[in-house]
């Protein structure tokens, strides 16, 4: 309903869309960026976007969250690379997202509805993976740019990914099946 | 390649594509497998599942107490009207004349100012007379940041870029291509600069380029340039 009022241009479903979003939005721009003038503005620019591409979410592909977060994401991963600025240490990112106290009821209409399996699952990884995992995730570094961030060799670098990836797809199973 | 290669082929790179991280060709050919293969279309919609996942463990916070009215203003905010195509070759050259004549210095105001209205008017009339949508301006730097020069963009048609390069650097670059938001590198084969410079019609829009890169003879990036970009 919201995505249909988005895309009939709306305000007041535009207000609701801001108000539902915002925190789940602007705490991913600022998980990546750091900076909270600059996640502000990266956080509008998602908004924006969405607002104005309303008419090609594919409810089919992912969920409104997923598809906006989706947005912010490659904005931010964006305003790092214009900028020229050192990625961030996926060690404090993974900090981070382990330390999740501010959530709110909300959020389990959505997706799974808990995420501790996940926490628990990047939690247990090998730190390299994990490492190589977030900063492909949260800040688009690509394997040969893992490769020379970690010192390593590519193939070192397209491994921990994959077993990373494999390992936490495991997990996604069995909770799935659940 | 047998059915079973490319499954195989699939499994070793869905990860990759699921996290947007794969080069154009690879993200083309998994996807390629993956709609005309049900098992492997199940298993990248389970990894692209779990990334959205991984995203949505950024904690919540708050925004400024502002943020919720300056993005609605933005979101009503008009969007350049798409503008019906015009002759090509001929016209780029008088866009880039026009635009750099028009003032570097003005066009990088407007991106700085963006929320002046009176300057957005003026960028959008500049627009409107060069039957274009987007123009926009980067900063060439060398790999340990120091900046080298400047590349402008402009989204219509046809869409250019034009690049300039500070005299210390110029003899260092000798080819350019572009790198698309899917990482796909394109070479921009009519690159040739004089006296610093150089401008020429692209071969993609602008909007589906993330970065330009500058490089030496032997294929070594000495340059680059991250544009703005879109999702």
């Amino acid at each position: 309903v919201l995505l249909a009022g988005l895309a009939a241009g709306d305000r007041d479903a535009a207000a609701a869309f801001v108000r539902r979003f915002q925190s789940r939005v602007y705490g991913l721009a600022l998980t990546i960026l750091r900076d909270p003038s600059t996640a502000e503005d990266i956080a509008q620019e998602g908004f924006v976007r969405a607002w104005r591409h309303a008419e090609k979410y594919d409810a089919g592909r992912a969920s409104v969250l997923a598809w906006l977060l989706g947005i912010v994401r490659n904005l931010a991963i964006d305003a790092i690379r214009r900028r020229g600025a050192e990625p961030r240490d996926p060690n404090r990112i993974a900090t981070e997202l382990e330390v999740d106290d501010t959530r709110t009821s909300w959020e389990g209409d959505v997706g799974f509805g808990e995420r501790d399996w996940l926490r628990s699952a990047l939690v247990a990884l090998p730190a390299e993976q994990r490492r190589a995992v977030l900063l492909a995730a949260y800040l688009g570094r690509t394997a040969d740019e893992i490769a020379t961030l970690e010192g390593i060799p590519l193939g070192t670098a397209k491994t921990r990914i994959r077993r990373g990836m494999a390992k936490l797809r495991r997990e996604l199973e069995v909770v799935g099946e659940c | 390649v047998s059915a079973e290669d490319a499954c195989r082929d699939l499994r070793e790179f869905a990860p990759e594509v699921a996290l947007g991280i794969a080069d154009d060709e690879t993200h083309a050919r998994i996807r390629a497998h993956a709609d005309g293969c049900p098992a492997c279309r199940s298993e990248l919609a389970r990894l692209s599942t779990l990334v959205d996942e991984i995203l949505r463990l950024a904690p919540e916070r708050q925004p400024s107490r502002a943020f919720q009215e300056r993005t609605l203003r933005a979101m009503q905010r008009p969007t350049t009207a798409k503008l019906p195509p015009i002759r090509a070759q001929r016209t780029a050259a008088l866009l880039i004349a026009a635009l750099l004549a028009a003032g570097t210095a003005t066009a990088a105001t407007l991106f700085a100012v963006r929320h002046d209205r009176q300057l957005a008017a003026h960028y959008r009339a500049a627009l409107s007379t060069a039957h274009g949508s987007a123009f926009d301006a980067a900063e060439l730097r060398t790999p340990n940041g120091t900046r080298a020069g400047t590349v402008f963009t402009y989204q219509g048609a046809p869409s250019w870029a034009f690049i300039t390069i500070d005299r210390a650097y110029r003899s260092l670059a000798v080819r350019a291509a572009v790198v698309t938001t899917r990482n796909h590198i394109v070479p921009l084969q009519s690159y040739r600069p004089r006296a610093g410079s150089w401008g020429g019609v692209l071969p993609l829009e602008p909007a589906t380029i993330r970065s330009f890169r500058l490089t030496d003879a032997v294929g070594r990036t000495v340059l680059v340039a991250y544009l703005a970009k879109s999702w």
